[in-house]
């Protein structure tokens, strides 16, 4: 059959109709993992649903294990009922969106895996016109990146001869350190450009994340306030309630600091504290997002112990359970050093954020699973109220604070001051104004891998990490690794199921500030 | 729903104050320890008038219940009264739901002014002070009747937008001819005849994406709407006229009544060209399905209920040029 052209679809409207994707496949390396099953599937199949992805639109599944592309289908089905959340699951639509599922079995190593793979798309887009579009899926174990992408370029499929796409995507982490980040880089941009690898942050991609750049670039009262002359501090809080959940040999080579602060927070605490973009577009949103990481101070050695914490939790009883500390965790060394919480102050040294903290905390066994940004303003500059002795100690003389909550109830909270009716007087109490976002209106939200995926596919990167963001934010960490590295600790140092170690609030005392509990 | 306060003269101030009364008292519950609530959010975000038969105003209600998690407004129901009716009454009441795993209750304040054709301009004029301050306001007319009284053009006056369903209209041709003039006066106006067709349009768009439209289109001889109703639906001169603003007067535009099982007005679109054809067909409540040479694929149709197509206009506060377009070809025809 004929296939797409790049010519203007006179038949589209762009304010009724959902975004236009192009005729494409994706082809999942690692295709019968969790990822896959529990996420990626389900997010591909919610598209399908939502009549988001375009006819012809294919799936093909790689991993070692040997099956047909009806045992592919029919596990993919499992999966997809499975783990497809707050939506419906309807078998005439399967039946439509299984004719598009191939599986082609091969070890990652071996190049007739990528012939079989390339035989596979040809005759994909032979069959069902896809132009030519590919986007490679990573799902792999990371080690497995450089050498995938090498394989696809070795197989000649990282280009195509009719003019259509390829892009790669890769899930994090993207390195251990600046090191192998460069490394990693060097060897895949030798088979694709830049333009085309999307490093999939997934926090990014979460509704209410991008939902701060419509809060600070949408309104105009905030962002005249946004910047050191009346934000005292801000606060990032990343919280766990679980464990390592079966992953602690996985984790205990990871830690907090690599596993959450070098990318997710950082990618978040860049969304608070970037720079208006001139224009909404993926690379202007980008270059300020980037811009902002590269003027994150780097700490000198000397200055690691009094900005940073780790922390590795321990055993306790929550509740009416006994829970076990990290080293005793199934798979992990007794004597493990690994950070199960990292907190960090990072300062922005550019004029609108000079000499205001960003406090970055992680951590897993916590209290509750919280994430959320809390933005702390200046306090009045003449208290004309409660000016009686120590009233300005008093938990009732709050400052302004703005929280942005990720997860769970999303939303937006102010805390302002307000006169208190009860007992006479010009008496201040402070009151919360709350605004919940779209699950409080019934709506559904897409999960991130929806949007992102959607995203890949129409070639938007706005929300992915480009190369030069991945190397600015592991050279904001790295020192705290090497110094890490170096230092030998005493753990455990906070109890699961507390707020971390003691250090840490310690470490915003020195400043005058505290942890707020979320 | 909460009980409703009811006045007897309908004074924008006495309404608003029935409206502040229910607030404290919803704000009450909490107080009280009523366990159900742990607080009201009082949420609006527009003005949302809408216009309804007497004895329709339990469907429309579930409608304006389900637009309201999306698009919490302060809505004002204009309960148009059976003829011979002299009976003018107002209410103020709230409409509360509390989202799934939640414990705060969100509600809505609600209005529902009632009265007959005769009196009916005695409601537009109580509709002014009743409005929301500083927010947009939106008009749904669900009622054919109130279309055609001197009264809906006080009311639509007051909106920003106006949603009409031409295909309910007396006379759906002239509906359309209104709408396109109110658009030419830069009005904004919906008509969810035309919405309807979002998930036709929105397929033939996607099957266009596997082709390349300019050879495609290039050597396209006719176009056939076949549809299964008698006369003629208004969603299928809607079709026939956005094709026409996509594929100019050179290509021949045709609907062709048909047999069918089913009950959905259009049944097939068949795109003829020299040496291929491209037909979008209807084969089951819910599902299309699409023939491109040997290949084919499904779509999912999903119901379409009153609130989708309202939610879709709802999401348009903006001049809508691709409807300005066809509603100009068609009104022209």
């Amino acid at each position: 059959m004929p296939q797409s052209s790049g010519s203007a679809n006179p038949f589209h409207d762009a304010l009724r109709f959902e975004r236009r994707i192009p005729p494409c496949s994706v082809l999942i390396f690692g295709a019968n993992g969790d990822l896959t099953m529990r996420k990626l599937l389900p997010a591909l199949y919610r598209l399908a649903y939502e009549r988001k992805l375009p006819p012809g639109f294919s799936i093909v599944g790689n991993s070692r294990t040997a099956m047909s592309h009806e045992q592919f289908r029919e596990k993919m089905r499992v999966s997809v009922e499975k783990f497809i959340e707050n939506s419906p699951f309807d078998a005439a639509l399967w039946e439509d969106f299984a004719r598009g599922l191939f599986y082609v079995p091969g070890d990652l190593g071996d190049p007739k895996c990528y012939a079989a793979l390339k035989e596979q798309l040809d005759e994909i887009e032979r069959e069902r016109g896809t132009g030519g579009n590919v986007l490679f899926y990573l799902s792999t174990q990371p080690s497995f990146y450089a050498g995938v992408v090498e394989q696809i370029g070795a197989a000649g499929m990282a280009v195509h001869g009719g003019g259509g796409w390829r892009r790669v995507v890769i899930e994090k982490p993207f390195g251990q350190d600046l090191a192998s980040a460069d490394e990693l880089n060097r060897r895949i941009s030798a088979v694709m450009a830049e333009k085309d690898v999307y490093r999939i942050d997934h926090y990014l991609g979460k509704e209410t994340v991008q939902n701060v750049l419509a809060f600070r670039f949408g309104n105009s009262i905030f962002e005249p306030l946004w910047n050191r002359q009346y934000i005292s501090h801000v606060q990032v809080t990343a919280a766990e309630s679980i464990g390592v959940e079966g992953r602690g040999a996985y984790y205990q080579e990871a830690g907090a600091l690599r596993d959450m602060i070098q990318n997710h927070l950082l990618q978040v605490m860049a969304t608070v504290a970037m720079e208006a973009p001139p224009y909404f577009d993926s690379d202007a949103v980008r270059d300020e997002r980037a811009k902002l990481l590269r003027s994150i101070r780097i700490l000198k050695p000397e200055e690691v112990d009094s900005h940073a914490v780790k922390g590795q939790y321990g055993p306790a009883r929550i509740g009416n359970e006994n829970v076990l500390g990290f080293r005793q965790e199934p798979g992990v060394d007794p004597e493990a050093q690994t950070d199960t919480y990292a907190a960090v102050t990072f300062f922005v040294d550019n004029w609108r954020w000079a000499g205001v903290p960003f406090y970055v905390r992680t951590g897993k066994r916590m209290p509750k699973r919280v994430t959320d940004i809390a933005i702390r303003f200046e306090a009045a500059p003449l208290s004309l109220f409660n000016t009686s002795p120590g009233a300005e100690d008093s938990p009732l003389a709050a400052p302004n604070l703005l929280i942005l909550r990720i997860q769970p109830d999303e939303g937006i909270s102010l805390r302002f001051q307000s006169k208190d009716p009860a007992g006479g007087g010009m008496k201040l109490r402070p009151v919360s104004m709350d605004f919940n976002y779209g699950s409080s209106f019934g709506t559904r939200t897409p999960s991130a891998y929806e949007t992102l995926l959607l995203d890949a596919l129409a070639g938007d990167s706005t929300l992915y990490t480009r190369q030069d963001m991945v190397e600015a934010s592991w050279r904001a960490v790295e020192p705290i690794l090497v110094r890490w590295q170096e230092r030998r600790f005493d753990f455990p140092n906070y109890e699961a199921g507390s707020w971390g170690p003691r250090e840490s609030d310690e470490m915003l005392e020195r400043r005058g500030h505290q942890w707020r509990i979320p | 729903m909460e009980d409703p306060v009811s006045v007897t003269a309908i004074r924008p101030e006495e309404l608003l104050k029935a409206l502040s009364g229910l607030w404290t008292e919803l704000g009450k519950e909490e107080v009280e320890g009523s366990d159900r609530s742990a607080g009201v959010l009082r949420a609006v975000t527009m003005t949302f008038i809408l216009g309804v038969e007497e004895g329709e105003e339990e469907g429309a209600g579930e409608t304006l219940a389900q637009l309201m998690h999306e698009h919490p407004s302060r809505a004002i129901v204009i309960k148009l009264r059976k003829n011979g009716s002299e009976v003018v009454e107002g209410r103020a009441y709230a409409q509360c739901w509390m989202p799934f795993g939640r414990r705060q209750q969100i509600c809505c304040e609600q209005i529902e002014l009632s009265a007959g054709a005769k009196n009916l301009e005695d409601v537009a004029s109580v509709l002014r002070g009743l409005i929301a301050p500083d927010l947009p306001v939106v008009f749904w007319c669900r009622s054919a009747r109130l279309f055609e009284q001197k009264a809906y053009g006080l009311i639509a006056g007051m909106a920003d937008k106006v949603i009409l369903d031409t295909r309910g209209l007396g006379d759906p041709q002239a509906g359309v001819r209104y709408v396109a003039q109110q658009l030419k006066l830069g009005r904004l106006y919906g008509d969810l005849t035309w919405t309807r067709l979002t998930r036709w349009r929105e397929t033939i768009a996607h099957v266009f994406e596997r082709i390349d439209c300019k050879e495609f289109l290039g050597s396209m001889e006719r176009v056939v709407v076949k549809y299964t109703q008698t006369p003629e639906p208004m969603a299928v001169v809607y079709l026939k006229g956005w094709l026409r603003t996509v594929m100019g007067a050179g290509v021949k535009i045709e609907s062709e009544r048909c047999e069918s099982e089913g009950s959905w007005q259009i049944r097939e679109v068949r795109f003829e060209s020299r040496g291929r054809d491209v037909v979008i067909d209807r084969v089951e409540k819910g599902i299309v399905e699409s023939h491109i040479d040997s290949f084919r694929t499904r779509s999912v149709f999903e119901i379409l209920d009153e609130a989708r197509l309202v939610r879709e206009e709802l999401a348009i506060l903006e001049r809508d040029p691709i409807f300005a377009r066809t509603i100009e070809v068609i009104s022209k025809s």
